[in-house]
């Protein structure tokens, strides 16, 4: 495998602030998945960015050509570029099988050398090393960190008030008439997630924004119910957060924002657990606000917490991102997760070496682990389950249910494949939201068997 | 005595329904709470409670018979990813080539992949 210039990745580089980045990105906690092509061409591997899910490149050493599941519009990307820093500074690409994204990604490029756009300015590995050097200046720091704290309390007033305006706005509702509300639901709705939007509670508005589509996918007959426990959820979530002088962290990520990945990784009482993980379901999802939803759900199967999920969101207009897993597979890793009293959304640490544990069995009333859940904390949207062995089946209004021993549930219909009803479910899991399940996968006699909307 | 909080939550639903001011109750959930106060109060406990209500289960739930088992080997698990991606052109008859493939080189499509209609595999296979 022929070694990279430095001179080759500077002049590949779209700008300086690219090559400072990319250079930061050069720790090996950050990778993993490392590989390469018998032939010495190709080179790959997984970047942990600051988003959950980690991202997929290759580049091409023939004419510096890459690939890369990151949003950036700078071609070739920070990540890439690292990868390059990588081969050039002597990382082990060991030769491997071409993985099938790379081999895809191979089949729709046009071919050639790829145009490398004219960068502004001298783009220097050496310049980023004395920018290393230079010496941080304390007033600059002080002086952020005196805006950060004024944002702060900026932000927890608007909140506060922004929750007020939202218990006025139910209190109409109810005095207006829930049948009128469910008659005009969307519209309503976005409404009053356009203010929580201006009062600096996106993540709630968003809640809000997805309230109606989540109630019409249920049977009419449920969604009168459904609606009454969005809507007393959302009381509880006010009430909850008080006057924001110190919210619960998990009740903060679900009203405003979530912590960056480094605070969650310098946050020492932080739950970590390094077990091996499987995937269960990977899912993307546009939301109203033109946010993509990218959802990595992995199970753990031999210890507590059994769940998690890698959650990331990018604008819809970056562009479609190709997935970072592939569903089944799975790795050993450290995963650090968002402090909460339900661990649920968490980090990759690290990729490491992890010994199979005996699968632990599920309990036979799935929604035991709901009742914990909700116990730990109420406001939770939705809680994957663990199913023990069951079967679906269809109901005479074409509705299908999960029926295991001691319990039926019913799921959404449209993510289920004809062979799922075919089939016994040795084990299963699912995201159940107090009013309908969605199947993520199955263990079946035929193997494993994934859902998909 | 304190009214029954079961009986206030479902009348206070019923009068959500229609709309209207909340009446007042005497529970101690509701303590020095105006009218819109007590509604949001009760709001909130209604809304946990309804979260563990499961939706009654229907009378009859139709079991699908188990899927016959199958005389020829599955597709090797390194092909199942690209047979998938060439089961997503819908634009022909992809599944049924695909299949017919793979059965004269003596393996079968994963039923997980695509279920297939049994008299148009039949029919395509006499004919190809």
């Amino acid at each position: 495998m022929a070694v990279l210039r430095q001179e080759t990745i500077e002049a590949a580089a779209p700008d300086q602030a690219s090559l400072a980045a990319a250079v930061k990105l050069l720790k090996p906690a950050l990778w993993s998945g490392f590989g390469g092509s018998a032939d010495g061409k190709l080179i790959w591997g997984d970047c942990q960015g600051s988003g959950a899910n980690p991202y997929r490149l290759a580049v091409d050493l023939v004419d510096i050509g890459s690939k890369c599941t990151c949003p950036s519009r700078k071609f070739p990307c920070k990540h890439a570029l690292a990868l390059m820093l990588m081969q050039s500074r002597g990382q082990d690409f060991p030769a491997a099988e071409v993985p099938p994204w790379v081999v895809e990604w191979m089949g729709r490029r046009k071919g050639g050398a790829v145009a490398v756009a004219p960068t502004k300015g001298t783009v220097s590995l050496d310049a980023v090393a004395e920018e290393a050097d230079a010496a941080p200046d304390p007033k600059a720091e002080a002086r952020r960190e005196a805006q950060r704290a004024k944002r702060e309390v900026e932000t927890s007033a608007a909140i506060r008030a922004g929750l007020n305006e939202l218990e006025g706005w139910i209190s109409d509702q109810l005095r207006g008439g829930l049948a009128g509300l469910m008659a005009n639901l969307p519209a309503r709705c976005r409404q009053v997630a356009a203010r929580m939007v201006d009062a600096r509670m996106g993540a709630l508005a968003a809640r809000i924004d997805e309230l109606p589509a989540r109630i019409q996918a249920l049977p009419a007959a449920r969604r009168v119910d459904a609606l009454v426990a969005e809507l007393g959820n959302l009381v509880l979530m006010s009430r909850a957060w008080g006057d924001g002088s110190a919210p619960d962290p998990g009740l903060r990520r679900q009203i405003a924002t979530t912590e960056a990945r480094d605070a969650l990784l310098a946050d020492p009482g932080a739950l970590r657990m390094t077990a091996l993980w499987s995937v269960c379901a990977t899912r993307e999802f546009t939301r109203r606000d033109g946010l993509v939803a990218q959802s990595t759900w992995l199970a753990n199967w031999g210890a507590d917490p059994a769940f998690a999920l890698l959650q990331d969101y990018f604008p819809a207009s970056a562009g479609r991102r190709s997935a970072a897993f592939v569903e089944g597979e799975v790795f050993g890793a450290e995963l650090v997760f968002f402090s909460s009293a339900h661990p649920l959304r968490a980090q990759i640490v690290q990729r490491c070496d992890v010994a199979a544990l005996a699968p632990t069995a599920a309990p036979q009333d799935p929604l035991q682990a709901y009742a914990a859940a909700l116990g730990r904390e109420p406001w939770i949207a939705e809680v994957p389950l663990l199913l023990p062995e069951g079967r679906l089946a269809e109901a005479e209004d074409g509705a299908i249910w999960w029926q295991g021993v001691a319990r039926a549930l019913p799921v959404l219909a449209a993510d289920v494949p004809v062979v799922a009803l075919g089939l016994p479910l040795l084990r299963a899991a699912m995201v159940w939201d107090g009013h309908q399940g969605r199947m993520l996968e199955a263990e079946t006699p035929l193997g494993r068997i994934g859902f998909h909307g | 005595m304190a009214e029954p909080l079961i009986p206030l939550l479902l009348a206070a639903r019923s009068r959500w329904m229609i709309g209207g001011d909340g009446a007042g109750a005497d529970h101690p959930l509701l303590a020095e709470a105006s009218a819109a106060e007590a509604d949001l109060r009760l709001l909130a406990v209604a809304g946990q409670f309804q979260r563990f209500v499961q939706p009654p289960q229907p009378p009859a739930l139709n079991l699908r018979p188990d899927l016959p088992p199958l005389s020829l080997p599955f597709l090797p698990d390194l092909l199942r990813p690209m047979a998938r991606r060439l089961l997503q052109d819908k634009s022909d008859r992809a599944p049924l080539w695909l299949a017919i493939l793979a059965a004269k080189r003596g393996h079968v499509l994963h039923p997980a992949d695509p279920m297939l209609d049994r008299l148009n595999f039949n029919a395509a296979l006499k004919g190809s």
